[in-house]
């Protein structure tokens, strides 16, 4: 194929979309909307999963001592905890500490002391932080063993139930974008065959004059594939002003929320939607090429 | 250049149609040739032939000394810029201009930007259409809207001309005004075939004329008339 006839085909496939105007508007706006649903999806996903990690890497292990049990017994306890295997830090918070914590949570008008009848029935406890997330169940289970610990609490299921989350989202995104997916490349191939069938006598007399079989066939492929792309470019914009948006929003207010901010993953997402995007065109065209285009 | 042997084309349908019945004829390099007979007689399934757009049921064609039969469907395409076609119906674009129409040819046979904005105002000016180089079809009368059609056909210097009832829509003046091109364009050396009902042309001119009826050859004249 000569750069001419590129250039030809370029000048054709634009010529078309403008005499079909509606029709090619319809297409990229499908487009547009199926990738921008994918994005939310995909950046949700990408969010619980950060989330997840997040949650996990600060997995400590809370370990609540029997109430009878002295503070000097108490505070000896520490080398045990440092016994475990995998185990990173080992601290000691005092019922005292413990009843300070939980002050600082309220405001400074309600004693909680007060409330709880003067009496403080929080314990003793040590927090215990691991090496590694993985190991968490491990070091749960043998500290319960120590006799001196009433009880023991962690983040379990929190993270588990993050993650399913993150499958079910998976899910419901791929399923969806699936569908508004079809209905895009639909559109792209009624889009080109409305354009194809505007174009049938050029067609006819193309032939007949010795155009080869792709020189017909580009500036309607390319057709499709420019509807995919504008309706991927769209969608990549609008994604990325909301997502901004909402991230610039969630660290001035939330800030401990820990929203995904990096660039380099969000950037990889839009390249992946300008793809699928071009994809779908091409798909599209494709279609029509095979159906309505026996040239 | 063009050799049919014993050639028959069949139309298979609700009736079956012999359009060819064992036709075999040459044709020689810079002749001009006019196919004569009564509608139906075989004419225009000679000429659908000859552009390749149908095989024949039976026989061998053979242009340049390679077979039609034996052509493959992607060689098709360059087979066909070498022959410059011409209708009754003109086959024009109407939203483009007469220099678009030419031009539109040469780029589907993909010629480069520039030999296509050297080459269409000198073939235009060949069929004395210089000062209308961007007026719209509809805006000429019939007899220049053919001579566009001619300067599409011959932009690409074809190896020979295929006309097929050229001057079917024109009064006697203009037709001889198209005819007229024709033979100028075959005193270049370009092969010219017409089918016709144009009695007083293919009187006038005196060339070959091979007569259909039936689809068979009925007649076959160096310096025929009608």
């Amino acid at each position: 194929m000569r750069l001419s006839s590129l250039e030809y085909a370029f000048r054709d496939a634009f010529r078309s979309m403008k005499r079909n105007k509606v029709m090619c508007l319809a297409a990229i706006a499908t487009v547009a909307v199926s990738l921008l649903i994918l994005g939310c999806a995909w950046l949700l996903v990408l969010n619980s999963e950060h989330m997840a990690s997040v949650m996990e890497s600060e997995l400590e292990i809370n370990a609540y001592l029997r109430s009878e049990i002295t503070r000097e017994d108490a505070l000896n306890l520490k080398r045990k905890f440092e016994a475990i295997g995998g185990v990173a830090q080992v601290t000691f918070i005092s019922k005292e500490e413990g009843l300070k914590n939980l002050q600082e949570r309220f405001d400074e008008d309600t004693n909680i002391l007060e409330a709880l009848g003067g009496n403080n029935p929080l314990p003793d406890m040590y927090r215990v932080k691991a090496k590694i997330a993985d190991d968490v169940p491990r070091i749960a289970m043998e500290v319960e063993k120590i006799p001196e610990v009433e009880n023991v609490r962690y983040g379990q299921g929190v993270v588990e139930k993050l993650l399913a989350l993150t499958n079910w989202l998976r899910t419901v995104g791929v399923v969806v974008v699936l569908v508004i997916g079809l209905a895009a490349v639909f559109l792209i191939a009624t889009s080109i065959r409305l354009t194809v069938f505007a174009r049938r006598r050029e067609i006819g007399i193309m032939k007949l004059v010795g155009a080869t079989d792709w020189y017909i066939r580009w500036p309607f492929f390319l057709e499709g594939l420019i509807v995919g792309f504008v309706g991927a470019v769209l969608a990549v914009l609008s994604l990325h002003f909301f997502y901004s948006r909402l991230v610039h929003n969630v660290i001035l207010t939330v800030n401990f929320l820990p929203i995904l901010n990096d660039l380099s993953i969000i950037v990889h997402v839009y390249k992946w939607l300008l793809f699928i995007g071009t994809f779908l065109g091409a798909v599209g065209s494709a279609i029509s090429l095979r159906r309505f285009l026996k040239v | 250049m063009i050799q049919i042997f014993n050639v028959s084309k069949t139309y298979k349908g609700e009736v079956t149609v012999q359009a060819l019945k064992n036709i075999s004829l040459h044709i020689k390099r810079g002749e001009f040739v006019f196919l004569v007979g009564p509608s139906g007689a075989g004419k225009s399934t000679l000429t659908r032939l000859l552009i390749r757009e149908e095989l024949p049921t039976e026989g061998q064609i053979m242009v340049n000394g390679k077979s039609l039969l034996r052509l493959r469907k992607r060689e098709i395409p360059y087979y066909r810029r070498k022959i410059g076609f011409i209708f009754q119906d003109f086959r024009l674009l109407m939203d483009r201009t007469v220099y678009e129409n030419v031009a539109f040819a040469m780029e589907a046979m993909e010629f480069p930007r520039n030999e296509v904005k050297e080459k269409v105002p000198a073939v235009l000016e060949m069929v004395g259409l210089q000062d209308k180089i961007n007026a719209y079809p509809h805006q000429l009368s019939g007899g220049q809207q053919q001579r566009i059609c001619i300067a599409r056909a011959i932009v690409n210097n074809p190896l020979m001309i295929i006309a097929d009832e050229p001057t079917g829509n024109l009064d006697p003046d203009t037709s001889w005004e198209v005819m007229n091109i024709l033979q100028a364009i075959n005193k270049r050396g370009t092969t010219v075939i017409v089918a016709t009902h144009d009695r007083e042309s293919v009187n006038r001119l005196q060339k070959r004329v091979i007569a259909l009826a039936n689809g068979r050859i009925v007649r076959d004249e160096e310096r025929g008339g009608y």
